[in-house]
């Protein structure tokens, strides 16, 4: 490919892109932080993050199952692939932590391919965009929306369902059938700032001015869209529920490998008063990588999520995607992270607390247990052997 | 000054400013990596993962600001 043919081409792609600008404007758009109940046939309480959470349950299962139908000594095919990649990432985690990454890997393992799948599940086609038309209280399916003007896949795409907050003062204390509140965009929705005070009708969308809006989703007028895909990782409760697995598989390796003297790590009566306080600062510290865990994921991902959708509204052709290659990195990225760090954490708990930090490395657990720290914890030289 | 209006404000402060110290760490994370491997390039396979957990610590709280900037823009805070 000759610069010049490339030049053509970034030419003839920007053009196209500033035209579907103009000539397919998105009038706003909006996003909800909390994942949103399907009302249709799940029971009440089911998001459509738990229903992608099953799904990708039942596809790793299905994956593992046929990666190992037939082992054979010589790898071939899937079990090749999954051979790979799983290697590949032991190898990781071994340059982390040599002792404890043969028994920490399948946690980790799991950790790192579950949210993997869970973070690329996002991009696919039809997340976000393939949902049902909420007309307040009943719910009426819809297919997904045929006439799409932009073509391109994955526009997660919605219309303005709720005023945004603040700007009335009957938006907060809905008895809704979803327990989640939808909130207004962050932006695209003030020019329509000052007409949308209208009643919010019981629930939620009473919202006039879409009427001509109404067509860009195959919904009936005054109906709102609730996607029926989310990724698990940009749901809160998934990224906190994955944060404390991390944190209870830390403790565990910390009270496996020291006992009950894991907690004299904490609880310092040895150092005198300030010993004391650092300890109380280990422990403040220990407790605050569940927050910071959380938000981690949960960030990325949403925030990945919130960035495609204001591309596509800003150019709907051929601008999304090199944050789209963006996302997939960010998606691998982050994945990769929590495991690493939990294994990373798993090696700052297993290495035994003293008062002199002279010889300790880190997280490289297996340079400094070779007895140099025989200092009062006398039946815990060993940790190998756990 | 209407809620709305300090709502705004308040959105686009909270991770405008939240990026700022990040963004000169991570600048710092790299350009330390960089160095390393400029001085032992066979060392690359050690230093890079390393290089990644030190940007993502201080990614993180960018991220943080960012959520934060969430909360408040929809609302939810």
């Amino acid at each position: 490919m000759s610069a010049r043919t490339i030049t053509v081409l970034v030419i003839v792609a920007l053009v196209i892109g500033v035209a579907s600008r103009i000539l397919f404007p998105m009038d706003h758009i909006a996003v909800e932080v909390a994942a949103e109940e399907l009302g249709w046939v799940f029971p009440e309480g089911f998001t459509n993050s738990m229903l992608v959470a099953l799904i990708l349950d039942v596809l790793l299962i299905i994956l593992a199952l046929a990666a190992t139908a037939r082992l054979t000594e010589v790898p071939r095919g899937l079990q090749n692939l999954m051979e790979a990649i799983l290697e590949a990432f032991y190898g990781l985690l071994r340059n982390i932590n040599r002792e404890y990454v043969g028994r920490a890997f399948p946690v980790l393992g799991t950790i790192f391919l579950y949210t993997l799948i869970s973070n690329w599940f996002g991009l696919l086609p039809g997340v976000g965009s393939i949902g049902i038309c909420h007309h307040k209280e009943e719910a009426v399916v819809t297919e997904p929306a045929p006439a799409e003007p932009t073509e391109e896949p994955g526009s997660i795409w919605r219309r303005f369902r709720d005023q945004a907050p603040g700007l009335d003062s009957h938006n907060g204390g809905q008895a809704a059938p979803e327990a989640t509140e939808e909130h207004g965009t962050a932006n695209g929705a003030d020019t329509h700032g000052t007409d949308e005070h209208s009643a919010a009708t019981g629930d939620e969308h009473g919202d006039e001015h879409d009427d001509e809006h109404a067509t860009y989703l195959g919904c009936d007028p005054g109906d709102g869209l609730i996607p029926l895909f989310r990724p698990p990782s940009a749901d809160l409760n998934y990224a906190l529920a994955l944060a404390l697995v991390s944190m209870v598989i830390v403790e565990y390796f910390g009270f496996a490998s020291q006992g009950p003297r894991y907690l004299g790590k904490f609880f310092n009566l040895r150092g005198g008063p300030v010993g004391f306080f650092v300890g109380i600062f280990e422990l403040i510290s220990e407790i605050a990588r569940i927050p910071a865990f959380t938000f981690r994921l949960f960030g990325n991902i949403f925030a990945g999520e919130v960035l495609l959708i204001v591309m596509i509204f800003l150019v709907p052709a051929f601008l999304p995607l090199p944050f789209y290659l963006f996302e997939v990195f960010v998606g691998f990225i982050q994945a990769f992270i929590f495991a690493v760090l939990t294994m990373a954490f798993i090696g700052l708990a297993v290495t035994p607390h003293h008062d002199d930090h002279n010889g300790h490395n880190g997280h490289d657990g297996h340079t400094d247990h070779a007895g140099q720290h025989g200092q009062g914890e006398a039946g815990h030289t060993d940790q190998t052997k756990e | 000054m209407e809620e709305s209006g300090l709502r705004l404000v308040a959105t686009a402060l909270a991770i405008g400013l939240a990026a700022i110290g990040p963004g000169i760490g991570i600048g710092i994370i790299v350009s330390g990596a960089l160095q390393a491997i400029g001085r032992n390039p066979e060392a690359q396979n050690t230093i890079i993962p390393n290089m990644f957990i030190g940007i993502v610590f201080a990614e993180a709280l960018a991220i943080f600001g960012l959520v934060i900037s969430f909360l408040i823009g929809f609302g939810v805070i």
